[in-house]
């Protein structure tokens, strides 16, 4: 098995309370069913949306505005898969994409 | 933890959205909505990666609670908030000390309780005032209150626009110790007796989400019990009156969505749970001298309850307690529910008569059921031809397709039998 770091992007759009309720459920149903096959190496964690950014040789410090971000990354999870295929086939079931949501799928580096 | 109970978000909206609106000030309504949106979004962005926490409820609060006080720590001076608090906000020492006041959880759930009494607003329509508790205490989109009212989610756009700009001249929230407290509460108990009608009368297509508002507004209720000042007989009688109500539900509708008139109903459906609770609510709330309408109509749908088939109801009683309640708040709805009750216990005929008597009865002429009762007096009475008619405008003036379906199989009832009173009208000669 390989990991694959899987970024999560696109804001939460708003909802009625029991539209958030239902997309928080999906989400805490699929990672649950991730971790229960094996298949996390990493259990992830959120971003805050407070962003720097520190450009160049000059060591350059900018302010980002979250809310100007099109589609900011919001939190990532190491997973184990057979290869990049077997990845892709997992993110197809992240909840977040059913909100126009955006999953970047990169296999972390084998070093032998 | 992986699951979250059903409604939770629901049931926080209006505690979060209480307590928020009495430290913004209610001109502040959008803040509120926006630091709940937020705390919501939080859960959601948490929770995916570490699992429901042990007190969701509380997590939310306090999520809600820090975005708040960034915000008057950033926006102190930009905004006026409530007016009661304003001095208290201005400087650290009492921010925090205040803010921590505020989020304790009696003040909560007084506060929700205010929230619900400010949407009750006597400037507003009746209509109105539901929306808005629907919108704001329970957190319902416009969207999914459009549903449940059945209208456009344009009309209904509109409607809590307009209700919302009403509510912003509130500024702070309805004071329970006000001397106006009697007529508000009544108006509160109007509104969810309203709340739980609009969902009561639930179709097929909408009904998850009707279900769901006869369940909020019995919750809400009960938060009016939780409260010494608004823990009154009346408010009692009405939750009486919704358990034995919500009672019938599951017999109201048969499998293909079809309405099941009380008569027809199989009550072996019945939810004897409800209806004991119901009965235990109401013998609770004949303690004190008040008498609502809301007990005439709990002690109407016990005497319902009592009975195994139609047939067998206390009719007698049931009319004598129409009496009470025209005398207490006529209606000509009222009125047409005496009038059936009469046909039940003394002949079509009869309820005919008592129809006939109704006073302000053009009133009752959109009222799809006031043509649907009369064509049932007509059919049993035997004049199948006028019966059919009756159905025919029940048609007309039906608010849905539940409904229109139903008058429409009546009608036809009607078609066929006096077809074949007309065949047996014909000379055998004549028949070949």
């Amino acid at each position: 098995m390989t990991e694959f770091v899987l970024l999560f992007e696109g804001r939460v759009p708003p909802g009625s309370p029991q539209e958030m309720q239902k997309r928080t459920q999906k989400w805490i149903h699929w990672i649950q069913e991730l971790s229960q096959k094996g298949l996390v190496a990493f259990p992830g964690c959120p971003l805050e949306g407070v962003m720097k950014r520190v450009t160049g040789s000059k060591r350059e410090v900018t302010d980002v505005l979250f809310s100007e971000l099109k589609d900011p990354v919001c939190g990532f999870i190491i997973i184990l898969a057979n290869d990049m295929e077997h990845a892709v086939e997992i993110s197809r079931g992240c909840p977040g994409l059913d909100l126009e949501g955006t999953v970047e799928v990169r296999q972390v580096m084998t070093i032998h | 933890m992986m699951e979250l109970s059903e409604h939770l978000f629901r049931h926080e909206h209006g505690r979060m959205i209480g307590v928020l609106t009495h430290l913004f000030g209610v001109h502040n309504l959008a803040l509120a909505e926006d630091v709940v949106q937020d705390a919501f979004c939080r859960a959601l962005e948490v929770w995916k990666f570490s699992g429901v926490p042990a007190n969701p409820s509380a997590w939310l609060m306090a999520t809600a609670k820090n975005r708040a006080l960034d915000i008057l720590r950033r926006e102190r001076t930009a905004r006026n908030y409530a007016p009661e608090l304003g001095h208290l906000l201005q400087t650290e020492w009492t921010l925090s000390p205040t803010i921590d006041e505020l989020f304790k959880s009696q003040t909560i759930a007084d506060d929700q309780l205010r929230m619900m009494f400010t949407c009750c607003n006597p400037l507003l329509p009746e209509s109105s005032q539901i929306a808005l508790t629907l919108r704001v205490i329970c957190g319902f989109s416009v969207e999914e209150a459009a549903s449940a009212f059945l209208i456009s989610q344009d009309a209904m756009e509109k409607r809590i626009t307009r209700a919302k700009k009403v509510l912003a001249g509130s500024r702070t929230l309805f004071d329970l110790k006000d001397s106006d407290l009697c007529n508000r509460q009544s108006a509160v108990l109007r509104s969810l007796y309203l709340l739980f009608n609009e969902g009561y009368h639930a179709t097929s297509s909408e009904i998850v989400v009707r279900k769901d508002i006869c369940l909020e507004a019995m919750r809400l209720t009960s938060l009016l019990l939780h409260n010494p000042t608004t823990s009154t007989p009346a408010t009692c009688a009405l939750y009486a009156l919704m358990h034995l109500l919500a009672a019938r539900i599951p017999a109201r509708m048969d499998e293909d969505g079809h309405i099941v008139v009380l008569k027809s109903q199989d009550r072996t459906q019945w939810s004897s749970e409800l209806i004991a609770e119901g009965k235990r609510l109401l013998d609770l709330s004949a303690e004190g001298t008040e008498l609502s309408e809301y007990h005439i109509e709990a002690a109407i749908a016990a005497v319902h309850a009592d009975a195994s088939s139609a047939a067998e109801t206390d009719w007698e009683m049931i009319i004598s307690l129409y009496d009470s309640l025209m005398a207490l708040a006529p209606s000509p709805v009222i009125a047409l529910n005496r009038a059936i009750a009469v046909a039940q216990l003394e002949g079509p005929l009869c309820g005919i008569s008592a129809v006939e008597e109704i006073a302000d009865r053009d009133r009752l002429l959109h009222y799809p059921f006031y043509h649907a009762a009369v064509g049932e007096m007509q059919l049993l009475a035997g004049n199948c031809a006028i019966a059919m008619h009756c159905f025919d405008e029940a048609q007309l003036y039906s608010r849905n397709a539940s409904e229109k379906a139903f008058f429409k199989q009546r009608a036809e009832v009607c078609r066929i039998i006096e077809m074949e009173k007309s065949d047996r009208c014909i000379p055998a000669c004549q028949r070949e």
